[in-house]
């Protein structure tokens, strides 16, 4: 795959310590759902986790985002 | 003559113009079968009987005079509730929207309505089209008509149940990771996610942006061609909206197709339940004793797939939904509110790292349709679990196939491919190039004609 795309690889799952998480819940406004719905906020964090440690990473520099910028009029 | 409910689009109109039906008839018909069946499948958010009935009577008077709009003139359709229909709350089944009765209509419902369909009612979705069914909702979720102690799939759940039950014979339903194929392959009917952009969004309420997709529903490939038909085409208003010809239903047949099985998807990817393994490999044999050409082909790998599509739908379902996650939190379902604040975790590379990777896989799939016609992979791994065993449901909803074309945007199809020990519906999915609808619709008409599918039960009830 070199100088095509690039292979992905994966990321080790790194689970975010609780207090982290709540600290950052908090940073975003969260509150109330810390508040009430803590372990949904927790389990939250750790989907998330999960989701990263299955991203297929490009070792491509130059591979875009799709959808690449497109200029022109919207309409 | 069929009963009523279990007629298809042609047959219907077929009835209309020699005048042995009308569409107040046949509207009253679903209606009194709603007001009985609907209460085991809560197919419906809100019937809305008295519109529908005007529409049906201007219908029906139109067409006695001889001005008759088309395939679609008379013709009842069941909307999703994340759609708006002018005068009709979207609610999206939630209690964050109730009381959010919309201005206008859904570009995919003005297309409607200007073919002459008639708006039947808003049906049931998962909340927010996301997440599974839920009991800590202002509405009950949908339930399976095969067997109403199994879940219909989804998000898209009451087009399913309510077409399946013979409810109404079309229904529009949104698809961002299977939400239309999910309920057309638990539900035993055909649901078409069309190429990104070829339908309309404006009006429907968004889940993920790049990901999302309206899709036509029906009981059989023939009828979903012509709800397709009538809703596709360049919006402007739409900013994904593509002006591409749709090509129209050929009838051609399987001879000659080339088709590319993907055989890892449920394998080794995501080992299929052996029922729905086994339906896969009888839809293939079926193929090729037909004349297709059937050889296996390698995508990525189905869990990239799937963590693509998580990354990149949490991350703008979260940028939707964050003011009322900060405010209201307490107003989602449990499961939806666990679901979308997900996204309040993922950072910017992680989205931005899921959306190169698209890029990578949409050139994985663009050369494997150098080689094939059509994709042919699993859509679900395993029949629908029990709606109250929230241990199965959970389990068995991540386990399908039907991401990795809306993270690349190609035309996906599910459809019934046999029944389950449990007489419950078993599937397949089809995928072919971008604007290759007609491909898919022509393969799934003539695989019903082969395949010889059984029906549900409740349609057959009186």
């Amino acid at each position: 795959m070199a100088g095509t795309m690039g292979a992905p690889t994966l990321h080790k799952a790194n689970r975010m310590e609780v207090s982290l998480t709540e600290a950052l819940a908090r940073s975003l406004g969260l509150e109330k759902a810390l508040a009430a719905h803590r372990d949904d906020v927790v389990a939250a964090s750790n989907r998330a986790e999960t989701i990263r440690a299955n991203l297929p990473q490009l070792r491509d520099p130059a591979a875009e985002p799709f959808p690449p910028m497109c200029p022109g009029p919207r309409r | 003559m069929k009963p009523l409910h279990s007629l298809g689009v042609t047959e219907i109109g077929a009835a209309y113009r020699e005048g042995t039906l009308t569409p107040p008839r046949l509207l009253r018909h679903l209606l009194d079968r709603i007001e009985r069946l609907d209460q085991r499948v809560h197919a419906f958010i809100q019937v809305d009987a008295e519109a529908a009935m005007l529409a049906a009577e201007a219908a029906g008077a139109e067409i006695a005079r001889g001005r008759a709009r088309g395939p679609l003139h008379g013709i009842p359709v069941g909307i999703k509730d994340i759609i708006d229909v002018a005068g009709l709350p979207t609610t999206c089944h939630s209690r964050i929207l109730l009381g959010n009765v919309a201005a206008t209509d859904a570009t995919v419902v003005a297309r409607l309505r200007a073919a002459g369909a008639i708006i039947i009612g808003k049906l049931s979705t998962h909340e927010f089209a996301l997440g599974g069914p839920a009991f800590d909702l202002p509405f009950p979720p949908a339930r399976n008509p095969w067997n109403t102690d199994h879940h219909p799939g989804g998000s898209s759940s009451g087009s399913g149940a309510g077409l399946a039950a013979g409810l109404f014979p079309l229904a529009l339903g949104t698809d961002t990771g299977g939400s239309v194929r999910n309920p057309a392959s638990q539900c035993g009917i055909v649901g078409l996610k069309p190429t990104y952009g070829l339908v309309s969004r404006r009006g429907v309420f968004p889940l993920a942006f790049t990901l999302d997709h309206v899709g036509p529903m029906a009981r059989r490939a023939e009828d979903a061609a012509l709800l397709l038909q009538a809703i596709a085409g360049h919006d402007a208003l739409d900013p994904g909206s593509v002006p591409a010809p749709l090509l129209r239903a050929t009838g051609a047949g399987i001879a000659g197709l080339r088709v590319g099985f993907v055989r890892h998807f449920h394998e080794t990817d995501m080992p299929a339940d052996p029922e729905v393994a086994a339906a896969l490999e009888r839809a293939a044999a079926l193929l090729s004793a037909e004349g297709a050409i059937v050889r296996d082909v390698t995508l990525p790998s189905l869990n990239d797939f799937a963590a693509v599509n998580r990354a990149i739908l949490h991350a703008e379902a979260y940028a939707i939904h964050a003011p009322w996650l900060r405010d209201r939190p307490g107003d989602y379902a449990q499961l939806t509110r666990s679901s979308l604040l997900t996204g309040a975790f993922l950072t910017a590379d992680d989205y931005i790292q899921a959306q190169r990777a698209r890029g990578w896989m949409i050139e994985r799939v663009e050369q494997a349709l150098d080689e094939v016609d059509v994709l042919l992979t699993a859509s679900s791994m395993d029949p629908p679990a029990r709606i109250e065993d929230a241990a199965e449901v959970a389990r068995t909803y991540p386990r399908q196939a039907r991401t990795p074309f809306n993270v690349t945007g190609h035309p996906a199809l599910a459809m019934m491919a046999g029944l389950s020990s449990g007489g419950l519906p078993l599937s397949v999915q089809f995928a072919a190039g971008y604007f290759q609808e007609a491909r898919l619709l022509d393969l799934a008409a003539a695989f019903e004609r082969v395949a010889a599918l059984p029906s549900c039960g409740m349609l057959e009830e009186e």
